[in-house]
C-alpha cells in the first residue's frame, strides 16, 4: 500500500510531537520542584508551532494525558491512518512494540467491519498491524479474554463500541462487572497488602467494600478494571460524534496513556493534523465533481428510473473498463426511502418494500441484485459472510435504506444516489451524499463518467438543496469542495465552478510564456525524467554510510515499561514478582532484526538491502559491547537505535539521490528542457473557478494584474493571500498566475514528490527595455519548524533551475523565450516582501 | 494415502487416493528472517508454488511453470509473474523495471498480471498502463485484491 502524499506528511507531524512528548515527558518527569512542573503535552504542542490553542487533559490517574486529533474528511484512509499512529506511538511514544489499543467506536456498523478488517490477516490494515507489533497481534473483543501474559507478549486491540451518549448504558456497565477471567490482573483477594498497593498506585479503581470491611476493599476484576491499569492507548474513531462529558470521563477513566482522535469534523479537539478536501481530490481519493439530477415530475417512480437507467450506463462503462483494464467494478445504487418499518407499510410514505417492488415487477430487476439494510433487517450482512459487496461474484446492484447507512458505511461501488424522500419532508441527503464520493482503488479511471458522483431527487427546491449538500460536505470534511456540485447539468448558482479565459491583455505574451522541466534521453527522444524510472534506480546503495548510527551512544536504563511493571509487581509471591518485572525491562521490545528491516522499509526500498543495514547495524553493537549485558542494553535502546537508522538513511538517501541528479546533469544525462512538444509547460488558456468566495484587494476592488479575471480564494493560504496581493500593486509587474497543485507546472527533483510552485509571474527587466522580460517561478514557505529539510531541498532544485536556465539560451531551443530570464525563487514568510521588492525594484 | 497404502483392506485406498499436498513454514517471523538474511532461501520453484498459492487460492500447476519468462501460473483473474532468485547478491539488486515490463508476454482480454519481485522501479501511471498489481517480496505474500 503506497501512501499518499498528504498521509506522509501527516504521519511525520504525528512523529514530530510524539519526539517532543517522549522528550519532554522524560524532562518534566526529572523535575521535583512542584512549582517547576509542566504541562508536557502542552509544552511540546508549543513545540510544534501551531497557533491554534492546546487543551489540556489529565487521566484517571490526574497524569498529564496527550490527546491529539487527525481531521481526515471521508474518504482520506482514517483507519489505516489509525493504525500507522499505532505503530508511532508504540515506537516513539511507549518505546515498545506490544501493549494494549483501546479502539472505540461508536455504531455497531463501523464496529463489524472494523473488526472483520482486523481479523482477517490478508487485509493492509491488519498486515500494517502486523508490522508494527512484530506479527504479534492479537484483537480482542470485550466478551474475549485475555492475560496479562497476552498483552506483555502481544499488541492487544480491544475493539470497543462505546456509544456516545451516555455512560450509564448497559454496554459500558458489563465493562464494569465483575467477571471471571481478569483475576490475573490483580493480586488475589486475600492478599490484603497487595489489594491496598495497588489501590495506592490506581485510586480510580473500582471497589466493593468500604475500607471498614473485613478484607479491606476488595478490587473488582473486571475489565474496566484492568484496562485502568494497563495505560493503553485509546483510538478514539468518529471523535466528532461529541462524546458527552460523562463517556468523556469514562474514556480518562481507563488511564489512558494517550488519546488519538479520528474525525471529519472535531469539535474540541487538539488538531495535529488538518486534511482538507482538496488534498484528498488531488490523490484521486474521491470523485468529484457530484452530479445533482433535480427531477420535476412529482412522481418518485421517475426519480427512481431516472437512478436505474444511469447505473445502468455506468455499469456497461465499467464493464468496458475491465475489458480494457482488468480492473472490476459494479456500480451500485443506494436508494433512499422514508419508512422502512414492517408496520408502516401502505401509509403515503415511500416504503422500502414498495420500492423492491417497483423494481423487481415493473423494472424487472433480478431479486437477489437488491438489498435491504434498516436497524431491524441488515441484508447486507449476508454479502459480508461471502467476500462484501467488492468481490466479483456479488451480485448487489441496490441497496434500499432510510438511515442505517451513516458514516463509515463504505462502498466504492456506490456511485449514485437516488433519494425518494418527500420534498416536503426534512432533508436527510446531508447524512448520504458522502457515501458515494469514494473512488475505487483511490485512483481515478480516467473513463469521465466512472469518475463522477450522481445524485437524482425530485421537486426539491433550489437553493435547499444546493444548501443540504454543502452541509453534506462539510459534515464529511470536505467543506472546501463544496464548489464541485453541478445542478442539473447546468453550473449551477453560486455553488458551482465556471471557467475562465485569460485576460485578453495578457494572452499575447502568456502564451509565449513557455517553461521547461527536467528531460533525460530515452533512446534519441527526450522525456520528462520520472523518479522511480530514472532517480531511484541509480541510487547506489552501497555506499550509504551508516557510520554516525554505529557510533550512537546508548542510554545505560531506559525505563521502557515502567506502566506493565508496575502492574505486576503486585504479584503473589516476591520471585514471580521480581521476574517478571525483569522480563518486562528486557522484553518491553524483543530484538527483532526483521521488525527492524519493516520498519525501515519505506526509505530503503529492497527489502534484502534493508535487512542487511539492520543485521550490520545488530552485530556491530553486538561486537562492541560484550559481556551478559549487552542484549538487554540493546533491547533497553532498540527504538532508539531503529530511530538513528531511519534518520541516517533518509539523511543517506538524499544526498546520494542529489548526487544522482546532478552528475546526471553534468554528463548531459539530463536536461533543463524546453522542447516545443506536449512535455513543456505553458498557460492553461482557461481555467474553472469556484466563484462561491473570490480573490478581491484589501479595499475590496477587482484584482487587475492576475492573469485571469476571477481566482477563487479557496486556492490561497494566508502567506500565499499576502504575496498575491502585495503582488497587485507593484508597477513594473505584467501578470501573475496562481500555480495549481498537481495541475499546473511542477519540477522533478530528486525526491520522489514533485515540486509544485505556488506563483509564477512576469515582470519588466531593470534596463527599461521594452522587450525584455523576467519570468519568476516563486514557492512561499511558512516558517515551520519541520519544514525547515523540505525548504532547503525546494532552494537547492531552485537553484539549479534558474543556473540551468542561464546556462542555456533559450533561443536554441525555440524562439518563444528569446529575451525572457527565468528565475527559480523560494520565499520564506519572514523575506518575501523584502525579496520581491529586490526583484520589482526599479533601478 | 497420495501414492496408496499397500496394506489396506480398502481397494481405493491401496491404490492410493490421488491429489498432492504441500505444506510450508513461511510467513513467521522467524523464517522471515532466515529468507531475508539468506540462511534458507526457497527455491525458485517453491517459492513460486507458495505465493501462487496463497495469492490466488487456486491450484498451482509446476508444468506451467516457464522460468525463464519469470512466469508461474494463471488464474482466474491473473496472469502471475515471480522476480526471484535463491542468492543474496542477486536480490539485493532485483528490481522491476520498465524494460521488464514491456517483456511480459501478452495478456489475455480481461485478466491483469500479478507480479511479485523485491522492488520495482515504475511508476503507478506504468503499472496502470501494463496492468500490474504488483506484490513485495518477501512481506506482501497475500491474496492483494478479491
Amino acid at each position: 500500500m503506497q501512501l499518499k502524499e498528504y498521509q506522509q506528511r501527516a504521519l511525520e507531524t504525528i512523529r514530530a510531537y510524539l519526539g517532543h512528548l517522549a522528550e519532554l515527558r522524560g524532562k518534566a518527569a526529572k523535575i521535583t520542584d512542584p512549582d517547576l512542573v509542566f504541562d508536557f503535552a502542552e509544552k511540546a504542542w508549543e513545540k510544534m508551532g501551531f497557533s491554534r490553542r492546546h487543551l489540556t487533559r489529565k487521566n484517571g490517574l490526574d497524569q498529564t494525558l496527550p490527546t491529539f486529533c487527525m481531521k481526515i474528511p471521508t474518504g482520506g484512509g482514517k483507519t489505516f491512518m489509525a493504525v500507522k499512529t499505532i505503530d508511532l506511538v508504540n515506537s516513539i511514544y511507549r518505546k515498545r512494540q506490544v501493549g494494549l489499543v483501546l479502539w472505540i467506536v461508536p455504531t455497531t456498523q463501523i464496529y463489524r467491519q472494523t473488526i472483520r478488517h482486523f481479523k482477517d490477516r490478508d487485509h493492509p490494515y491488519r498486515q500494517h498491524l502486523d508490522l508494527a507489533s512484530g506479527a504479534r497481534t492479537m484483537i480482542v473483543e470485550k466478551a474475549d479474554r485475555f492475560s496479562p501474559q497476552d498483552v506483555r507478549d502481544n499488541l492487544v486491540v480491544l475493539m470497543l463500541m462505546l456509544p456516545s451518549a451516555n455512560r450509564k448504558t448497559k454496554e459500558t456497565l458489563k465493562l464494569f462487572q465483575d467477571s471471571g477471567g481478569f483475576q490475573d490482573f490483580f493480586p488475589p483477594e486475600d492478599d490484603i497488602r497487595g489489594q491496598e498497593t495497588m489501590l495506592k498506585r490506581f485510586p480510580n479503581l473500582d471497589t466493593y467494600e468500604k475500607e471498614s470491611g473485613f478484607w479491606g476493599r476488595q478490587i473488582k476484576t473486571s475489565l474496566g478494571n484492568a484496562l485502568r491499569t494497563l495505560f493503553p492507548l485509546i483510538i478514539l474513531d468518529e471523535g466528532h460524534k461529541a462524546y458527552s462529558e460523562g463517556a468523556q470521563d469514562t474514556l480518562r477513566g481507563f488511564n489512558p496513556c494517550l488519546i488519538a482522535e479520528l474525525s471529519a469534523t472535531p469539535v474540541q479537539s487538539n488538531i495535529l493534523v488538518d486534511i482538507t478536501g482538496r488534498e484528498l481530490n488531488d490523490e484521486e481519493m474521491i470523485r468529484l465533481p457530484l452530479r445533482v439530477v433535480n427531477r420535476a415530475s412529482p412522481d418518485w417512480k421517475d426519480t427512481l428510473l431516472a437512478g436505474v437507467n444511469k447505473r445502468d450506463v455506468l455499469e456497461s462503462k465499467a464493464k468496458e473498463n475491465e475489458a480494457n483494464t482488468g480492473t472490476h467494478i459494479r456500480p451500485i445504487c443506494l436508494i433512499q426511502v422514508e419508512r422502512t418499518g414492517k408496520d408502516q407499510q401502505g401509509g403515503r410514505w415511500i416504503h422500502s418494500e414498495q420500492v423492491r417492488e417497483h423494481l423487481i415487477r415493473a423494472m424487472g430487476i433480478p431479486a437477489e441484485q437488491i438489498a435491504v439494510k434498516t436497524s431491524e433487517k441488515d441484508e447486507l450482512k449476508e454479502v459480508d459472510d461471502i467476500g462484501g459487496l467488492l468481490a466479483r461474484g456479488c451480485p448487489i446492484r441496490y441497496i434500499i435504506t432510510k438511515q442505517a447507512l451513516q458514516e463509515g458505511w463504505d462502498c466504492a461501488f456506490a456511485y449514485v444516489l437516488v433519494i425518494l424522500t418527500n420534498p416536503s419532508s426534512k432533508n436527510a441527503l446531508t447524512q448520504l451524499v458522502g457515501r458515494v464520493l469514494r473512488q475505487h482503488y483511490a485512483r481515478k479511471t480516467r473513463v469521465p463518467e466512472l469518475d463522477e458522483s450522481y445524485v437524482f431527487c425530485f421537486q426539491q427546491r433550489g437553493q435547499e438543496l444546493l444548501d443540504s449538500i454543502r452541509k453534506g460536505f462539510d459534515g464529511e470534511g470536505l467543506g472546501d469542495l463544496r464548489g464541485h456540485v453541478t445542478l442539473d447539468g447546468k453550473a449551477g448558482e453560486s455553488a458551482t465552478g465556471q471557467l475562465f479565459e485569460m485576460r485578453d491583455r495578457f494572452k499575447k505574451s502568456a502564451r509565449h510564456t513557455i517553461l521547461p522541466v527536467f528531460m533525460v534521453k530515452e533512446h534519441s527522444n527526450w522525456r520528462p525524467v520520472n523518479y522511480e524510472m530514472d532517480i531511484a534506480p541509480r541510487i547506489p546503495w552501497d555506499e550509504v554510510s551508516l557510520q554516525p548510527v554505529m557510533q550512537s551512544i546508548f542510554s545505560d536504563y531506559e525505563e521502557t515499561d515502567v506502566e506493565i511493571g508496575v502492574t505486576f509487581g503486585s504479584g503473589r509471591q516476591g520471585t514471580v514478582e521480581a521476574q517478571s518485572i525483569r522480563t518486562l525491562k528486557e522484553g518491553g521490545i524483543r530484538v527483532d532484526p526483521v521488525f527492524m528491516t519493516r520498519q525501515i522499509g519505506d526509505i530503503v526500498p529492497n527489502p534484502w538491502r534493508a535487512h542487511e543495514y539492520s543485521a550490520s547495524v545488530l552485530a556491530h553493537f553486538r561486537k562492541m559491547k560484550t559481556g551478559q549485558d549487552v542484549e538487554r542494553l540493546i533491547a533497553a535502546n532498540f527504538i532508539f537505535l531503529i530511530q538513528q537508522l531511519r534518520k541516517q538513511l533518509g539523511t543517506e538517501k538524499e544526498r546520494l539521490a542529489e548526487e544522482v541528479f546532478r552528475s546526471m546533469l553534468e554528463k548531459d544525462e539530463l536536461r533543463f528542457l524546453i522542447i516545443g512538444s506536449d512535455f513543456d509547460w505553458s498557460f492553461p488558456r482557461k481555467i474553472e473557478v469556484n466563484t462561491s468566495k473570490i480573490l478581491t484587494k484589501e479595499n475590496g476592488g477587482q484584482l487587475e494584474l492576475s492573469l485571469f479575471p476571477v481566482v477563487s480564494e479557496g486556492d490561497f493560504n494566508e502567506t500565499e493571500k499576502a504575496v498575491a496581493l502585495y503582488l497587485e500593486n507593484q508597477h513594473r509587474l505584467f501578470y501573475w498566475y496562481r500555480n495549481r497543485s498537481r495541475h499546473d507546472y511542477s519540477i522533478q527533483g530528486w525526491r520522489e514528490h514533485r515540486i509544485y510552485p505556488d506563483f509564477i509571474f512576469s515582470a519588466g527587466g531593470s534596463t527599461g527595455h521594452a522587450k525584455e522580460e523576467r519570468v519568476y517561478v516563486v514557492e512561499t514557505k511558512g516558517l515551520h519548524l519541520k519544514e525547515g529539510a523540505k525548504t532547503e531541498y525546494i532552494r537547492k532544485v531552485f537553484d539549479i533551475c534558474t543556473q540551468q536556465a542561464q546556462a542555456r539560451k533559450w533561443s536554441e531551443l525555440g524562439v518563444k523565450m528569446k529575451d525572457r530570464v527565468l528565475r527559480f525563487e523560494v520565499l520564506a514568510e519572514d523575506e518575501w516582501q523584502a525579496k520581491l521588492n529586490q526583484f520589482l525594484a526599479k533601478s | 494415502m497420495i501414492k496408496g497404502v499397500p496394506k489396506a483392506k480398502d481397494e481405493t485406498l491401496r491404490k492410493g487416493l490421488g491429489g498432492s499436498f504441500s505444506f510450508f513454514e513461511l510467513g513467521k517471523a522467524v523464517e522471515l528472517e532466515s529468507i531475508l538474511d539468506g540462511k534458507h532461501l526457497p527455491r525458485y520453484e517453491d517459492l513460486a508454488r507458495y505465493v501462487f498459492y496463497t495469492a490466488t487460492g487456486e491450484e498451482f500447476d509446476t508444468k506451467r511453470v516457464d522460468k525463464k519468462k519469470r512466469f508461474i501460473g494463471e488464474s482466474r483473474n491473473y496472469q502471475v509473474f515471480l522476480f526471484y532468485e535463491p542468492e543474496i547478491a542477486k536480490l539485493k539488486n532485483l528490481a522491476f523495471t520498465l524494460g521488464m515490463a514491456k517483456a511480459l508476454p501478452a495478456l489475455k482480454k480481461d485478466k491483469r498480471r500479478l507480479v511479485f519481485a523485491p522492488t520495482k522501479y515504475l511508476d503507478q501511471e506504468h503499472l496502470d498502463e501494463y496492468r500490474i498489481d504488483f506484490a513485495q517480496l518477501p512481506f506482501e505474500i497475500y491474496e492483494l485484491t478479491r
